[in-house]
């Protein structure tokens, strides 16, 4: 596998728990979360792609949409996450731990 | 309204999003171009101050349609119709004028099983109207009786009266006019068909 599609799949994997954990402290507009997750590092993704993942999430139940009045221009949406989404980040957390602990140990045991 | 820098880069930027998103349903396609759109206007300062070159980097930052798409869960699509479209569309039109009631089948049955169009556009396709110019022409000309009518001629003595016999029903410019529309229709929705349907992206 080239490099690229090995980042390119674990990101797959990972990206709705990421988004799940950016809200779990507060409610973000839809925009920030695009850039946000814009500018992780590794996690780089194309902002556009925050979208469809936001309406999945939606959908699933994990997170629920507001609108608020803006000053300046049209209401904008912003995101929070619900007890679901809560309790879906947590256990991902716990495995996460568990799966990144097991994958470093075999990783690192071909040094020796 | 004065034209805000790169609006056409924007426009056209939405539009490919709009063909690659065709394979998503109707209300997730438009959600989602709703919010690139709002990303849009977020990210540009409101007052319009921003030129082509930061709408191009808001775009690039988006990143390219089909890869929202994707990540929407559906195969990208382009609007645009295949050779396999194509096809298609010709025998649901002109089929049955080749091979008579066959053809259009098999044009019909091509129609129904290509994800390239929505259930009403197939439905559109299948009715209007149903035979394509061979139901038209079955439909209209046949029926109709346009052609001359006799003509009785009275003969009495010295006299000769032709009298012109009244036209059959309906009136020859209706059923003209009805003859028209029939064949229109279907090369109309032909045409229509054509312009939305949706191939399958490549790569």
């Amino acid at each position: 596998m080239a490099q690229g599609d090995v980042l390119t799949q674990l990101r797959r994997g990972v990206i709705e728990y990421c988004v799940l954990a950016l809200l779990a402290r507060e409610k973000r507009y839809g925009f920030d979360l695009a850039r946000g997750l814009g500018d992780m590092g590794a996690l780089t993704v194309s902002e556009g792609t925050v979208y469809p993942i936001l309406s999945r999430l939606r959908r699933d139940g994990k997170i629920a949409a507001s609108w608020s009045e803006s000053a300046e221009g049209p209401p904008r949406k912003y995101y929070e996450l619900t007890d679901r989404g809560r309790l879906t980040l947590e256990s991902f957390s716990d495995e996460w731990a568990r799966f990144r602990t097991a994958v470093d140990a075999v990783i690192n045991e071909r040094n020796g | 309204m004065r034209t805000m820098p790169g609006a056409k880069t924007v426009a056209r930027y939405l539009a490919d999003l709009e063909d690659a998103a065709r394979g998503l349903p109707v209300r997730e396609r438009r959600e989602l171009i709703d919010e690139i759109r709002g990303h849009i206007a977020a990210a540009l300062p409101p007052d319009g101050a921003h030129g082509e070159a930061e709408v191009r980097d808001v775009l690039d930052s988006l990143g390219h349609p089909e890869e929202i798409v994707r990540a929407a869960g559906a195969e990208p699509t382009q609007a645009r119709a295949g050779a396999r479209e194509i096809v298609t569309v010709l025998l649901v039109l002109l089929g049955g004028l080749v091979v008579p009631v066959a053809g259009w089948i098999a044009g019909v049955v091509l129609l129904w099983s290509t994800p390239a169009w929505t259930t009403r556009e197939k439905l559109l396709g299948t009715f209007v109207i149903p035979g394509g110019l061979m139901g038209a022409f079955a439909l209209t000309i046949l029926p109709f009786d346009t052609g001359a009518c006799s003509q009785i001629v009275i003969e009495s003595g010295p006299i000769t009266e032709t009298a012109t016999c009244a036209p059959s029903f309906p009136p020859p410019w209706l059923a003209w006019a009805a003859t028209a529309a029939a064949v229109v229709a279907p090369i109309a929705v032909a045409l229509y068909l054509l312009r939305t349907a949706r191939a399958p992206a490549r790569g």
